[in-house]
C-alpha cells in the first residue's frame, strides 16, 4: 500500500517534470518559430532592396535604351528592316527581332554598362558591380492597319503597306546575384506623313462658286498688272499680283537650246508634278470652270504664252490662222495697188520665249512680224484674267495635269500684212481694240485702217479707207479686236469650249506635234492608250464631250506606273478611288486607323490653356526672347481635341504656334473643331528644293488665318480644310496680317474664289481667300507629298503610339 | 501514524525552476534577438519604400527634366543650372529630411527658388536620419551611343538608426537610377 502511494507520488513528479518540460519545448518551439521568421523575413528584406536596386537599373537601362530609339528609332528601324516600310504585313510576317539586325542594342547595353561599373555604391566584394546581361528589341503582332479593300476605303484612301504592331523592349541586369528584366510593350504604328488623297494636289478646290469665279485681275495688253481694273465681284478691290502655283521643285527655262522633250520624259514629268483639283462650279456644282489665260510679257503676271515652241522648224504648225471672210472685209481686189492677208493667233501664257521680249508682236506670231515700237501696253483685254496661275511663270514653267471641268478662255490677236504691189513696199501690224464710240468717229474722219491697228511696219499707201474695207461697219471691225475667248457658260457640265489640259498638252509637247485646238486633240488619241500614261481615267478623258477635260468624280490615284489600275484587281497599286469633290479630312484615311496622338484640350478652361497645353505637347521651345522659336519634337499624327463649344469664329481660333515654328520632326496636325491661326512662318530644311520633313494641318471643321507681321507668310506645309461649311484661306477680321502667302506644300480648301454677287455667299461675313489676298501668293508643291513618287517611301514613318504600354518586371532567369 | 507527503519539495521546485531557467533563458536571448532583427528588417523595407517612392517619381519626370532645368534657368536667369543643381539644392535636401506629420508634395527648388514641380513624399519615420538624394554627372567619354546627351546618377540613400538594436551607428539603403538630360 505504502510503494503504491509512493509510486502515485513518484508519477505526479514525473507529470510535473513533463509539463515544465513540455512548457519550455513549446516556447522553444514558438521562440524559434519566430526567430525563423523574422530571419526569412530578414532576408526577404534584403532581397527586396536588392531586387528593387537590381530593377531600377533594370528600368533605367530600358529608358535609356527607348530613349535612344525613340530619338533616332527612324533611322535605326529602317535600318534594320527597311521591309517594314515597303512591304506589306503579309510580307514580312508576324515579328522582327531588331537586335538580331541591328548593333544599336548591342552598343547601348555597352555604354550602360560602362555607367554601371561606375556605380561604387553599389559594388558588392563578392558579386562586383551590377551587370547588364541584354538589351532587345522585338517587333510583335504585324498587321496592316487598312485591310480593307472596298470602295469606301479606296476613297477614303489607302496605304497598303502602313501597319500597326507592338514594340517591345526588354533590358536585363544582375545585381548581387539577383537578375531582373524589365521589359516595356508599346504599340507602334508605320504610317505616311502624306495627309491623304488631295496631297496629290498641289492646289485642291473642292467647289467653284460660279464659272468665272478665278478671273478678277485686270492685265493690260503688255502683261502688267492694270491697277485701275477694280473687279466687280471683288468688292471693286484692284488685284495686284496672281496666286502662282508651281508644281514641281524642278523647273525648265523653256528655250531654243534645249532637247525636245521625249514620251518618257513627259510620263515623268507628269508622275513627279503635284496636279491640280478645281471643283465644278456653281450651287449644283454642275457646271464648268473657266480659266482665262492673259496675255503678256510681265514677269510678274506670268510672261508671254505661245502655244507652240516659237522656232522656224515648226513654223507649219504655228502659222497662223488665215481669214478669208468677204462679208465683213474687203477684198484686197476691191484696192488697187495692194496685196494683203488677215491672219489671227491664239495667246496666252506659258511658255517663255528666249530672246523674244515682245510676245505677241514678235518674231513667229505672223511670220517675218516684227516688234513694233508703236505697240501700246496700256490697251487692255476686254475682260479680267485669272488671279489664279496654275502653271508657273515666265521663268520658271510648271506644267500639269488639271482635274475638273475647266475650260480655258485665252487672247486672240489679229493681225494684217501686205504690201504696195507697184513699189513693193510691205507693212505689218496687229489689230487695235476700241469702242464703237472711237469707231464711228474715225469713220466719220475719212480715217484709213492703219488708223484702226496698233502697230505698223510701214504706212499703207495708197490708204485704204477704214468705211469700204470693214463691210459691216463696228461689227465687222469688232471681229479683228483682241479678245479672250471665252467657252460659253452653261448649266450643265461642258458640252463645248476648250479643255486646259488640251491647251497645255501635258503628254506630248513636242515641237513638232502642236495641238491643233481645231482639231482631235493628241491629248485624247488612241495611240496613247497603249503607252500607260500615269493618267487615270485616258478614256473618258477621250470620250469627254469637250475632249482633254479630266474627270474627277471617278477617279485614281496610284502608286505605281505599271498598268495595274483596276482598284478590284490590284487594289495595293491603289491609293485613292473615288469621288475628289467628295472629300473632306473626316472620311479621309487621316481617320481610319491612322491617328498616333490624341491630344485632350476638352478640360482646358480658356483659349490661352489650351494654346499652352497645345504647344508644350508638340514643341519643344528653343531659346528665350525674341529669337525664341518652337521646333516640333515629335513624329505623329495628332489629333487636337479641342475645347467643347468652340466655333469656326476668329475669336475661337487656335494658333498652330505662338512663336515661329521650326519642323524638325514630320507632323500631321488635326484639329477636331475650330479655326486655326497662322501667325508666324513655319519652316523647315530645304532640300531639293522642297521641305525635307513633311507637316500637314488639317482642319476638320474651320478655316486658316494668316496673321502676324510681315507682307508674306511663309508656310512649309500642307494646308487642308475640307467641310462643306468653312474651309478658307483668310486673313483675320481686324486690319492687319501678311498681304500674301508662299506655301511650300500644298493647298486643299473647300474653295477659294470669288461669288458673283458677293451677298449669294452663304460665308459672305468671312469673305474668301481671293477676297482677302488681292496680292497674290505662291502654292510650291513639295513632291515628298506625291504617293505616286518614289520619295512616297520616306513618308512612312515608325510612331510609338501614346497609348498607354505595359511595363513589367521579372526575374530574368539564369 | 505517518502523515504521507503528496506534494513537492524545495528541491524538487528548484530543480524545476532550474531547468525552466536553463531553457528559458537562451529563449528570451533568442526572442530578444529576432525582434532586433524584426525591427531591422521593418526599416530595410520602409527605407526600400522610400527610395521606390523616390525613383519612381523620378523615373515618372525623366521625359521631361529638360523642361524642368529649363525651367530652373528661366527662373534663377543662371544657365548652368543642371539637374545636379536642382536635386542637390540644400533647400531641397533639408525638405526631404523633414519628419512631416503626413505625406506632402514637397516642390524641387533651386537657390531658393521654387519650382513648379513637385515630389511626393511620405513622413519620415523618426528613426530614420537621412532621406537625400544625390545626382552626380556619369562618365560617357568611353561611351558609343549614350554619349551626347548628358547622363545623372541619382542616389538615393536613406539611413536610420535602430536604438533598440543596441547599435548606434546608423544602416543605411542605397538605391540608384541612371536619367538622362537633354
Amino acid at each position: 500500500m505504502g510503494r503504491l502511494k509512493t509510486g502515485k507520488s513518484l508519477t505526479k513528479r514525473g507529470f510535473l517534470l513533463g509539463v515544465v518540460l513540455l512548457v519550455c519545448l513549446l516556447m522553444a518551439v514558438f521562440i524559434f518559430s519566430f526567430n525563423s521568421i523574422v530571419r526569412q523575413r530578414n532576408i526577404q528584406a534584403h532581397h527586396l532592396m536588392i531586387s528593387e536596386t537590381a530593377n531600377y537599373l533594370a528600368i533605367s537601362g530600358l529608358r535609356l535604351l527607348s530613349d535612344k530609339l525613340g530619338s533616332s528609332y527612324e533611322a535605326t528601324i529602317k535600318a534594320s528592316c527597311p521591309e517594314l516600310f515597303n512591304q506589306t504585313a503579309e510580307a514580312i510576317g508576324s515579328s522582327i527581332d531588331i537586335s538580331s539586325s541591328n548593333p544599336i542594342c548591342d552598343t547601348v547595353r555597352a555604354d550602360f554598362q560602362n555607367f554601371l561599373d561606375s556605380l561604387d555604391e553599389l559594388h558588392d566584394p563578392a558579386s562586383g558591380y551590377p551587370i547588364c546581361h541584354s538589351m532587345d528589341v522585338r517587333l510583335e503582332d504585324i498587321n496592316r492597319l487598312t485591310p480593307d479593300t472596298t470602295a469606301a476605303q479606296l476613297q477614303a484612301g489607302r496605304d497598303p503597306i502602313e501597319k500597326c504592331g507592338q514594340i517591345v523592349v526588354r533590358c536585363s541586369v544582375e545585381y548581387r546575384g539577383l537578375k531582373r528584366q524589365a521589359t516595356l510593350s508599346r504599340q507602334f504604328r508605320i504610317v505616311s506623313m502624306v495627309p491623304g488623297a488631295v496631297s496629290r494636289f498641289t492646289l485642291f478646290v473642292k467647289k467653284t462658286p460660279y464659272p468665272d469665279s478665278y478671273n478678277s485681275m485686270g492685265i493690260k495688253f503688255d502683261g502688267a498688272v492694270d491697277t485701275a481694273y477694280q473687279h466687280p465681284p471683288a468688292q471693286n478691290k484692284t488685284y495686284q499680283a496672281p496666286l502662282l502655283v508651281f508644281n514641281g521643285t524642278d523647273t525648265v527655262t523653256i528655250n531654243n537650246d534645249i532637247a525636245e522633250r521625249t514620251d518618257i520624259d513627259d510620263k515623268k514629268h507628269l508622275r513627279s508634278r503635284g496636279w491640280i483639283f478645281l471643283g465644278p462650279a456653281g450651287s449644283a456644282a454642275d457646271e464648268a470652270v473657266f480659266i482665262k489665260i492673259p496675255s503678256g510679257f510681265n514677269s510678274l503676271t506670268g510672261g508671254h504664252f505661245m502655244l507652240g515652241w516659237p522656232s522656224l522648224s515648226a513654223m507649219p504648225v504655228l502659222a497662223p490662222e488665215t481669214i478669208d471672210d468677204p462679208t465683213n472685209f474687203a477684198p484686197d481686189s476691191d484696192f488697187s495697188e495692194h496685196e494683203y492677208d488677215l491672219g489671227a493667233k491664239f495667246q496666252g501664257f506659258y511658255t517663255w520665249e528666249d530672246g523674244n521680249p515682245y510676245g505677241a508682236g514678235g518674231q513667229n506670231m505672223w511670220p517675218g512680224l516684227a516688234a513694233g515700237s508703236t505697240f501700246v501696253p496700256a490697251d487692255h483685254l476686254r475682260s479680267a484674267s485669272t488671279w489664279l496661275y496654275p502653271f508657273g511663270n515666265r521663268s520658271r514653267s510648271s506644267r500639269t495635269l488639271v482635274f475638273g471641268p475647266v475650260l480655258a478662255g485665252f487672247l486672240k490677236v489679229y493681225f494684217y500684212r501686205g504690201k504696195n504691189t507697184v513699189t513693193g513696199a510691205t507693212y505689218k501690224g496687229m489689230w487695235d481694240g476700241m469702242s464703237e464710240s472711237l469707231y464711228d468717229s474715225k469713220i466719220a474722219a475719212n480715217h484709213g485702217i492703219e488708223s484702226f491697228a496698233a502697230i505698223f511696219d510701214a504706212p499703207i499707201n495708197p490708204p485704204i479707207p477704214g468705211a469700204d474695207f470693214f463691210k459691216n461697219g463696228y461689227n465687222s471691225f469688232s471681229k479683228l479686236m483682241p479678245y479672250n475667248s471665252l467657252p460659253d457658260p452653261s448649266a450643265t457640265l461642258p458640252s463645248n469650249g476648250i479643255a486646259l489640259n488640251l491647251i497645255f498638252d501635258f503628254m506630248k509637247y513636242k515641237r513638232a506635234a502642236y495641238p491643233q485646238l481645231l482639231s482631235a486633240p493628241s491629248i485624247c488619241a488612241l495611240s496613247y492608250d497603249a503607252e500607260r500614261f500615269l493618267v487615270p481615267q485616258s478614256d473618258e478623258m477621250r470620250t469627254c464631250p469637250v475632249k482633254g477635260i479630266h474627270p474627277y468624280d471617278e477617279t485614281g490615284i496610284y502608286f505605281e506606273e505599271n498598268g495595274q489600275y483596276d482598284p478590284n484587281a490590284y487594289p495595293d497599286n491603289c491609293y485613292f478611288y473615288g469621288d475628289l469633290s467628295s472629300l473632306t479630312v473626316f472620311n479621309s484615311n487621316l481617320f481610319s486607323n491612322r491617328i498616333t496622338h490624341k491630344i485632350d484640350l476638352k478640360s482646358c478652361a480658356s483659349l490661352a490653356e489650351e494654346q499652352d497645353a497645345l504647344e508644350k505637347f508638340l514643341y519643344k521651345k528653343i531659346g528665350n526672347g525674341p529669337g525664341a522659336r518652337n521646333e516640333t519634337d515629335k513624329t505623329g499624327i495628332f489629333l487636337i481635341k479641342r475645347r467643347i463649344g468652340v466655333t469656326d469664329s476668329y475669336a475661337d481660333a487656335l494658333k498652330i504656334s505662338s512663336l515661329p515654328l521650326t519642323v524638325m520632326q514630320p507632323q500631321i496636325v488635326i484639329f477636331d473643331r475650330g479655326s486655326m491661326i497662322i501667325e508666324h512662318d513655319i519652316t523647315a530644311n530645304m532640300v531639293d528644293g522642297a521641305p525635307e520633313k513633311l507637316f500637314s494641318l488639317a482642319l476638320l471643321n474651320g478655316n486658316f488665318y494668316l496673321h502676324g507681321s510681315g507682307f508674306t507668310r511663309k508656310i512649309h506645309a500642307y494646308l487642308i480644310s475640307l467641310n462643306p461649311n468653312s474651309g478658307r484661306l483668310l486673313k483675320p477680321p481686324t486690319p492687319g496680317g501678311p498681304q500674301s502667302f508662299e506655301i511650300h506644300g500644298g493647298l486643299a480648301l473647300t474653295e477659294i474664289g470669288l461669288y458673283e454677287d458677293p451677298m449669294t455667299d452663304p460665308k459672305n461675313y468671312l469673305g474668301s481667300t481671293m477676297l482677302h489676298f488681292t496680292n497674290g501668293g505662291e502654292i510650291n508643291y513639295n513632291p515628298r507629298f506625291n504617293p505616286s513618287s518614289p520619295a512616297y517611301l520616306n513618308s512612312r514613318v515608325f510612331v510609338i503610339e501614346d497609348t498607354a504600354g505595359k511595363f513589367s518586371i521579372e526575374g530574368a532567369g539564369s | 501514524m505517518k502523515k504521507l507527503r503528496f506534494g513537492l519539495s524545495m528541491v524538487e521546485i528548484m530543480v524545476a525552476v532550474f531547468i525552466i531557467g536553463l531553457a528559458v533563458g537562451p529563449l528570451i536571448g533568442v526572442l530578444s534577438s529576432s525582434n532586433k532583427m524584426s525591427n531591422a528588417s521593418i526599416y530595410e523595407e520602409t527605407a526600400v519604400h522610400y527610395a521606390r517612392e523616390i525613383s519612381d517619381q523620378l523615373l515618372r519626370l525623366a521625359p521631361n527634366l529638360n523642361d524642368i532645368v529649363g525651367d530652373a534657368q528661366s527662373l534663377t536667369g543662371d544657365s548652368s543650372l543642371n539637374l545636379a543643381s536642382i536635386l542637390n539644392d540644400n533647400g531641397f535636401r533639408s525638405k526631404l529630411e523633414d519628419h512631416l506629420p503626413a505625406a506632402e508634395a514637397i516642390p524641387l527648388q533651386v537657390n531658393g527658388n521654387e519650382l513648379p514641380v513637385r515630389l511626393l513624399i511620405s513622413p519620415l519615420d523618426p528613426a530614420f536620419t537621412k532621406r537625400r538624394i544625390t545626382a552626380t554627372a556619369l562618365d560617357t567619354s568611353s561611351n558609343t551611343l549614350l554619349k551626347v546627351d548628358r547622363f545623372w546618377k541619382v542616389k538615393i540613400e536613406l539611413a536610420w538608426v535602430d536604438k533598440n538594436s543596441g547599435r548606434d551607428s546608423p544602416r543605411k539603403v542605397v538605391m540608384t537610377v541612371l536619367l538622362k538630360e537633354g
